[in-house]
């Protein structure tokens, strides 16, 4: 029995505890989610980082049966997976902290909400290709319903095009994997990665194998993902997802994607990523220009996050592109840097747009006035996304960029790129502060004003007013998060000597 | 284990059988009320499933050769009888009194399994002629049992002349196939044709019988009778008739196909015409579901797409396909694997499905998809089974279908039959669209009344029951594995000397 097994059967234990006990949904949640994270931190403490490789590993076979390669129930967790371990663990302790208590059919709501932080474990444990899909589809099951059920406008629209857009790139990447399966001779054929892995390294697949089964798992990753020109469903989804539902996709389920690529499509099938390589280069201009602009365009503000998530995508598939220990290295760190500032940017807005009742930067302004401590939290988050230094995405960009730039051969103009896009999030991200949190403040967000100073006489207008998030409790999991990207930011080797030797191990690293 | 006669291996069929027939002749005499008829019924079939679970698999011909016993018979009548246990629970709890009193409507399915139970065993054509006609002659009753509805009537005329077409289609056949061979028997048959060719008045005669059973499995293009059948019939039958009767359809058209004419003269005709019957099922049933309205239509279209699905294992399952003949090679086998993989698992969810609607019907207006609107509000158990069941239908995992899906995906790349893999992936990406659309209006459609729907005790454990062997048959597939172990056709052997001299002569 592996503590991994404990990080699954929490989450479990919690939803079972919800629907068969009818424990209180919240409170139940919260403590399990927290249990989670306490865990997953010590987990990547007590891993032996110096010397890499899967720690915490339970191996039992799953299934066998006669025409199914064989399945086994294996988990482990290497300096690559741990740290999305924490990610996750902080994300779904953040999530939960920001949902509010008395939202509609509470009870379904939480359990959702563990269900993808169980998915998502699930997923990054997984050394089996069976449950490293299935969680992952279980956490995606669990995203639509939050969409459909309480997203916020237009969410029936969003939901059905997130669900049919995801369930068929989860179906052809299903497809690239059991090509993968089935391309090894029978009596290799196995679903268990390390196996599977072993194999092709010492049995290389034919290259014209490879480069059918990469561009399947390419493009099913990429549109989970959200690569460009796969991307169309990521910002209206988010949009309308319920903010929490947003902080764990956008914040950890998401990630799944590159930690695919980096876990199985580019070790197993390297020529074929030898050969795509300038296609994943070409498109990921795409999510840096394209996306870029089309986020400065936005007139919404969670639209514009959205898209502000789709084209950090360009950084993690720049990172994993060079396939060199330290912009791997940089793609995993800004993996878990990125989760932060997205998962706190979505909250964020979410925290805006519930409390002024408008997303519209036109209709926004000045807000800083009478929430100002919302207004430091969301420029924090906005630094953090930007890459300012002393925030992690910081330390994962930097090294993305000298990853790019020691690639053989050298990968420079990509990085140029990249480098321009910190510039072109500046852009998007100062001026979402300046339009939502300065400038005119509409009459409408005025605190309202305390009775004894309104004169006798005078016509009292009611307004909706704008509190600020004041307590502990509200402002709690947002500090958190800060927290953790500064600890990141200023001691990124904390992360780095955990990531750099298991990277280091995968195959035809250079 | 009991004493090995031949006897015991048709011992389901007599208890079943004589059981109907008592219970037909208490209810008549004593009064019985029907609920008791059915508690009866539903104990008669729990003593003969043990009694079946009890018989050993080995491959033994019996009753003059008119039966054949083997992992594929034990499967199918255990599946036959859990089927049968099933409808027979449903009308009498979940249904009642839709079915207009009566015990005959928990007799007339014994009768049904004995026919399907027979079928399961059938290793003669004529044995197979009278089991077939057991169950539809007993199915014509059942289907049009409202009788005073317009569309049960209109269901059950349907069925009728098509059930009798189809019947004569299959006659037709098999007087073709006896005229040329001068056999009945299938061992006799496969020992005359394994080493010739095929004449083309069998092949023709073989043509016939594909298009009888055609219209059993509801492959297209003899599909038309399912939707409006479906529609028509009570929920319980139904499930029986998109459950039982189309197994029963799929054991004897592996018995024949597979365990017949699987020579290189047999297959050139099934192959391609079974192919061709799988791609206009998997592409009809699917597309066609789409925009229905209707639930036990939408259900009908998609059991004629299941058929798809299916037909590709029995095809992957020949050993033509890779020129060894004579022998099941294991690759062969594993498309048998396949074909009962997928029929438990699409008899959990369609049970699932049909429990859910039988309940629904007293309950809402109608059984349209906007009528399910807030379900989930008014019963989280029942909106639960019924998306559960759907998205196990759609193959999405980690549910029962999804293992089922891919066993069939992997059994046409494996085997080699990429035109069908590529019409088996792209039906799949249709079903999506169709399963997901009540699940929407269940979860995210404001409920017009949002009265609460209670369900009794029994029906509450029912559907958790099939809740959880959804998803324990799906996640851990080796639940599955044990259930279908051995299910495989008994190979052929060369007959005994007697039988030999028969055939020369």
């Amino acid at each position: 029995m592996s503590p991994l097994l404990v990080l699954l059967l929490v989450p479990l234990g919690a939803i079972l505890a919800i629907i068969l006990g009818r424990f209180p949904a919240r409170s139940t949640a919260g403590i399990a989610a927290l249990l989670n994270l306490v865990l997953s931190l010590g987990l990547l403490w007590n891993y032996p980082a110096a010397q890499g490789g899967y720690a915490y590993v339970m191996d039992y076979p799953w299934v066998t049966m006669q025409g199914l390669p064989p399945i086994r129930f294996h988990l482990g967790a290497d300096g690559i997976s741990l740290p999305l371990i924490f990610l996750t663990g902080i994300v779904t302790v953040a999530a939960i902290a920001i949902s509010p208590g008395n939202i509609r059919r509470s009870s379904e709501y939480y359990c959702y909400l563990l269900l993808m932080s169980l998915g998502a474990m699930g997923a990054f444990t997984s050394l089996d290709l069976f449950f490293f899909f299935i969680f992952h589809d279980f956490a995606l099951i669990a995203t639509f319903l939050l969409i459909g059920i309480w997203g916020a406008q237009n969410r029936q629209f969003a939901s059905f095009q997130v669900t049919i857009y995801l369930m068929a790139g989860s179906l052809i990447l299903l497809a690239g994997l059991v090509a993968l399966v089935m391309a090894v001779p029978p009596a290799a054929r196995t679903f268990d990665i390390v196996s599977l892995q072993g194999y092709i390294t010492a049995h290389p697949l034919a290259v014209s194998t490879q480069n059918v089964i990469f561009p399947l798992l390419l493009v099913g990753f990429g549109i989970l993902v959200g690569l460009f020109p796969f991307h169309s469903w990521a910002p209206p989804g988010y949009a309308s997802a319920p903010p929490a539902a947003a902080m764990l996709h956008a914040g950890i389920l998401k990630k799944f994607a590159i930690y695919g690529m980096i876990r199985i499509a580019i070790p197993m099938l390297h020529d074929g990523f030898e050969s795509c390589k300038y296609v994943i280069l070409a498109l990921l201009l795409g999510n840096f220009l394209y996306a870029g602009f089309v986020t400065m365009a936005q007139k919404e503000l969670p639209t514009m996050i959205g898209f502000s998530s789709v084209m950090h995508m360009g950084y993690l598939f720049l990172g994993v592109a060079c396939w060199n220990i330290i912009g791997v290295t940089g793609a995993v760190i800004l993996m878990v840097g990125h989760g932060l500032s997205a998962a706190l940017l979505f909250g964020l807005s979410g925290e805006i747009t519930h409390r002024s009742g408008e997303n519209r930067f036109a209709e926004l302004g000045g807000l800083a006035k009478s929430a100002p401590v919302l207004a430091v939290l969301f420029s924090f988050a906005s630094m953090a996304s930007m890459g300012v230094p002393g925030l992690a995405n910081f330390a994962g960009e930097l090294l993305v960029f000298f990853g790019s730039y020691s690639a053989v051969p050298p990968l420079i103009f990509f990085g140029v790129v990249a480098v321009y896009g910190t510039v072109i999030t500046a852009i998007f991200q100062l001026r979402a502060i300046k339009n939502v949190f300065y400038g005119p403040m509409p009459m409408r967000f005025e605190p309202m004003p305390a009775p004894e100073l309104v004169t006798p006489g005078a016509e009292i207008v009611p307004v909706p007013g704008m509190t600020d998030v004041s307590s502990l409790v509200e402002h709690g999991p947002y500090v958190l998060l800060i927290l953790a990207s500064l600890v990141i930011g200023f001691m990124p080797f904390l992360l780095i000597h955990v990531v750099e030797p298991s990277v280091s191990l995968l195959p035809f690293m250079r | 284990m009991l004493p090995v006669s031949s006897i015991s291996y048709l011992a389901p069929e007599i208890l079943i059988t004589i059981w109907a027939m008592v219970l037909l002749l208490l209810e008549a005499f004593l009064e019985l009320s029907p609920r008791a008829v059915a508690a009866l019924a539903l104990a008669g079939i729990g003593v003969t499933f043990l009694i079946t679970l009890d018989l050993d698999t080995t491959s033994t011909l019996f009753w003059g050769g008119m039966c054949k016993w083997d992992g594929a018979a034990k499967f199918f009548h255990l599946f036959f009888l859990v089927t049968a246990a099933l409808v027979i629970w449903m009308g009498d709890e979940v249904q009642w009194p839709v079915s207009h009193g009566g015990a005959e409507f928990a007799i007339l399915p014994l009768f049904t399994t004995a026919g399907l139970m027979l079928l399961a065993s059938a290793n003669d054509f004529m044995l197979l002629f009278v089991a077939l006609e057991l169950v539809t002659i007993s199915f014509y009753i059942l289907v049009a049992y409202q009788r005073r509805s317009l569309v049960a009537l209109e269901a059950g005329v349907k069925y009728l002349i098509l059930g009798g077409l189809s019947s004569a289609f299959l006659v037709m056949g098999v007087a073709y196939i006896f005229g040329l061979t001068g056999h009945t028997r299938f061992d006799l048959i496969w020992y005359r044709l394994h080493h010739h060719d095929l004449p083309a008045g069998v092949a023709f005669g073989l043509l016939l019988v594909l298009t009888g059973i055609g219209f059993k499995i509801a492959m297209v293009p003899f599909h038309s009778w399912a939707p409006d059948v479906y529609e028509g019939a009570p929920n319980s039958i139904t499930a029986f008739l998109s459950v039982g009767s189309k197994a029963g359809g799929l054991i004897i058209l592996m018995r024949i196909v597979l365990g017949v004419f699987d020579n290189p003269g047999g297959s050139a005709v099934w192959i391609p015409l079974l192919t061709i019957g799988a791609i206009a099922s998997l592409l009809l049933g699917n597309l066609a579901a789409i925009p229905q309205r209707n639930l036990k239509r939408m259900l009908g279209y998609s059991s004629i797409g299941h058929t798809g699905f299916i037909l590709v294992g029995i095809i992957g399952a020949s050993v033509s396909l890779t020129g060894k003949i004579d022998f099941f090679s294991n690759d062969a086998a594993t498309g048998q694997v396949a074909v009962t993989v997928y029929l438990v698992s699409y008899l959990l969810a369609t049970f699932t499905c049909f429990i859910v609607l039988a309940v629904l019907e007293r309950r809402l207006p109608g059984l349209e998809i906007h009528h399910l609107a807030g379900l989930s509000q008014r019963s989280p158990l029942l909106a639960a089974a019924f998306a559960l069941a759907l998205v196990s239908l759609a193959g999405v995992p980690p549910l029962s279908g999804f293992i089922a899906k891919l066993l069939v995906v992997l059994v046409a790349w494996h085997r080699g039959l990429y035109t069908l893999l590529g019409f088996v992936i792209f039906a799949a990406v249709a079903a999506f669209y169709y399963y997901l659309n009540p699940i929407k209006t269940m979860y995210w459609s404001e409920p017009l009344d949002d009265t609460p729907i209670r369900l009794n005790r029994a029906t509450t454990g029912v559907l958790a029951v099939l809740i959880a062997l959804l998803i324990i048959t799906g996640f851990w597939a080796q639940s599955i594995s044990v259930l279908v172990s051995g299910a495989t056709l008994g190979q052929n052997s060369s007959p005994s000397s007697a039988a030999v001299a028969l055939v020369q002569h």
